[in-house]
């Protein structure tokens, strides 16, 4: 297979560039260090912080923080809130993760199939695509939340159904544009069968912007699943998540309690800011 | 321009009826049997299971699901959305009173989004980066860029907070006060902070940046560099030269933000009790009242649409390139 031999070709050297420790911009070193420790903070956090966060009374109800060791303060049950934010860190970042990859998995075998496939493949997903962007997300989830139980895997897949389309638009966008391009011509020319084609060289190339995309959709799950735990329609409220947290900030709030609010929003904040970095990072990799 | 923009209607109108189809046929997927209920609310209790059959008949329930749709789509374009699914009140009322309060705050977050993403846009691009202007351009990029870390939500429950509790500057919700009649100085004075938090909130930090970037482009471009050798008054370079074709990618922009401004809308609605569609869509999931549900739906596309078309012909407007190339295509 000389003929797919990336050296001998224009294929990109996006690789080159993520690879090398000296090239990778500081931004993307600090998002991705950033996800790492709240990440491990999310897996390993609840056994080293010595409260329960699904305790009730565990101190006073509405402490302000810096009480009684409740470094963040207690929520309207007396519930440990710097507890629940690390545990509801879990359900969280869980929800984008599962949320990105299977929205990375479908919309890449779409745009994929869009691309490569017959016409009428192409024009039905691109109208279906059109379609489903026309609705906000936020109506769209609840139409599907309706017909589905509440829980963790149902408001993955909740979110999910919707979070596909713009992986699939990348994705297609990118084929097209490499398809002409010769590396894709001499793997063609030298045999490599269409399979081989399409997930051995393709898609590989395509995975910059796609990769970017991703990251944007997993800061998007996780809003969306903080929004939908908030109104009481995402993750219930026996599973602490950064959403449902925050069901009681909407009253607290009225009576001044802040810390209700500021807790899970900080750490809702940092999450997005370190996604969305990497995604508009990555974005300008793949442009340079 | 009327070719225009009958085009563009041309292509707006499938896309709604495909989303249509799309909701009516994942909504016929919800639990519970209209017939089963409506009939326990006639009979005020277990209902005879005969009636219930009848029901079901007479309200066409036992159709298959084309049928149906086609049926209600009929009866959609006559402007009837049903009855609700919980309550048995005709929809077609309620989201057309739900719809004002909804088109007005999404109306004015986006002006407010429009009008500060212009004037902070401008300040940006125009401030030389270096001295102490070079922090009031870090301020503004950062301040305005919440919008991009902080969902509209948790930005409005904040604002909610600060200024509406902390500071006690604006009235905590709703679209006037308990108990009294809705006037045009009480709607004014319920809206203006859910309206600007829905412009922060959405749009505003997007928008700064596309005038920021476009200004920066045009005061390089050769017929702003033309203008001043005219000897143009850089006042009149910059309102009627650098700003005005930065405001091209701006339209452009808002068209295809629709969906996020109306979603955006929806959800500080919920915040601060507003009586819109968005309150409305979240009780109906709560409720699983299927026809509601259906009814915002069909509505919020319809929304965001109109939007689009609106923006896409001023785009048409503001440049002729847009216009003619579509035509042409």
């Amino acid at each position: 297979m000389i003929a797919a031999d990336p050296s001998s070709t224009d294929r990109p050297s996006t690789d080159r560039r993520l690879g090398r420790g000296s090239d990778v911009p500081i931004s993307v070193i600090v998002a991705v260090t950033g996800l790492v420790v709240l990440i491990i903070v999310a897996i390993v956090g609840p056994w080293v912080i010595d409260a329960d966060p699904l305790r009730t009374a565990a101190g006073p109800p509405n402490a302000a923080p810096g009480t009684d060791g409740h470094v963040l303060g207690t929520d309207s049950l007396g519930r440990d809130l710097l507890a629940r934010v690390v545990v509801g860190g879990r359900a969280s970042l869980l929800v984008g993760l599962a949320v990105s990859v299977s929205a990375l998995a479908v919309g890449s075998l779409v745009g994929l199939a869009a691309a490569a496939g017959p016409s009428w493949l192409d024009w039905v997903v691109i109208r279906l695509i059109d379609a489903l962007t026309t609705v906000p997300f936020l109506v769209l989830v609840l139409a599907l939340r309706a017909v589905l139980p509440p829980g963790v895997g149902s408001t993955v897949l909740v979110l999910a159904a919707f979070s596909w389309m713009p992986v699939a638009r990348v994705v297609r966008a990118q084929v097209l544009s490499l398809r002409g391009r010769l590396f894709i011509e001499a793997a063609v020319i030298g045999g490599a069968s269409r399979r081989r084609v399409l997930f051995g060289h393709l898609l590989p190339n395509a995975a910059p912007p796609v990769l970017a995309v991703a990251s944007a959709v997993c800061a998007e799950a996780i809003i969306a699943e903080t929004t939908l735990s908030w109104l009481g329609l995402g993750i219930p409220v026996e599973t602490p998540s950064w959403g449902n947290i925050l069901v009681d900030a909407q009253r607290e709030i009225l009576i001044g309690n802040w810390w209700s609010l500021a807790a899970p929003a900080v750490a809702i904040a940092i999450t997005i800011a370190c996604a969305g970095m990497l995604a508009s990072q990555s974005r300008r990799v793949d442009l340079a | 321009m009327t070719r225009y923009v009958l085009g563009r209607i041309a292509t707006l109108v499938p896309m709604l009826l495909v989303v249509c189809a799309l909701t009516f046929a994942l909504l016929d997927l919800a639990p519970g049997d209209p017939a089963l209920r409506i009939a326990t609310s006639l009979a005020n209790g277990p209902p005879d299971l005969s009636r219930v059959e009848e029901l079901r008949v007479e309200l066409g329930l036992d159709d298959p699901l084309p049928v149906r749709f086609g049926r209600w789509l009929g009866d959609v374009v006559q402007g009837d959305f049903g009855r609700s699914a919980i309550d048995g009140a005709p929809v077609t009322e309620r989201v057309i009173g739900a719809l004002g309060p909804t088109l007005l705050l999404t109306g004015s977050g986006l002006i407010v989004s429009i009008l500060g993403g212009l004037v902070l846009g401008s300040a940006v691009g125009l401030l030389p980066d270096r001295g102490p202007t070079r922090v009031v351009r870090r301020a503004i990029m950062a301040g305005t860029g919440i919008s991009f870390v902080i969902p509209a939500f948790l930005v409005a429950l904040g604002g909610l907070w600060f200024f509406a509790v902390d500071l006690g500057w604006f009235p905590a919700g709703g679209m006037s006060d308990p108990g009294e009649p809705r006037t045009v100085g009480a709607t004014i004075e319920h809206l203006v902070l859910p309206a600007v938090i829905l412009g922060i909130g959405t749009n505003l930090g997007v928008f700064t940046r596309l005038i920021a970037a476009g200004v920066e482009e045009q005061l390089d471009a050769e017929f702003v560099r033309n203008a001043r050798s005219r000897s143009i008054g850089p006042g009149r370079i910059v309102s009627s030269h650098v700003v005005r074709t930065s405001i091209i990618p701006l339209v452009a922009q808002v068209g295809s933000s629709m969906a996020y401004l109306v979603g955006g809308a929806y959800a500080v609605e919920v915040v601060f009790g507003w009586p819109g569609l968005g309150r409305m869509a979240v009780e109906a999931a709560r409720d699983q009242d299927v026809t509601v549900i259906l009814a915002v739906t069909v509505i919020s596309g319809l929304v965001v649409v109109t939007g689009n078309l609106i923006a896409d012909v001023l785009l048409g407007v503001i440049d002729p390139r847009v216009r003619l190339a579509r035509i042409g295509s």
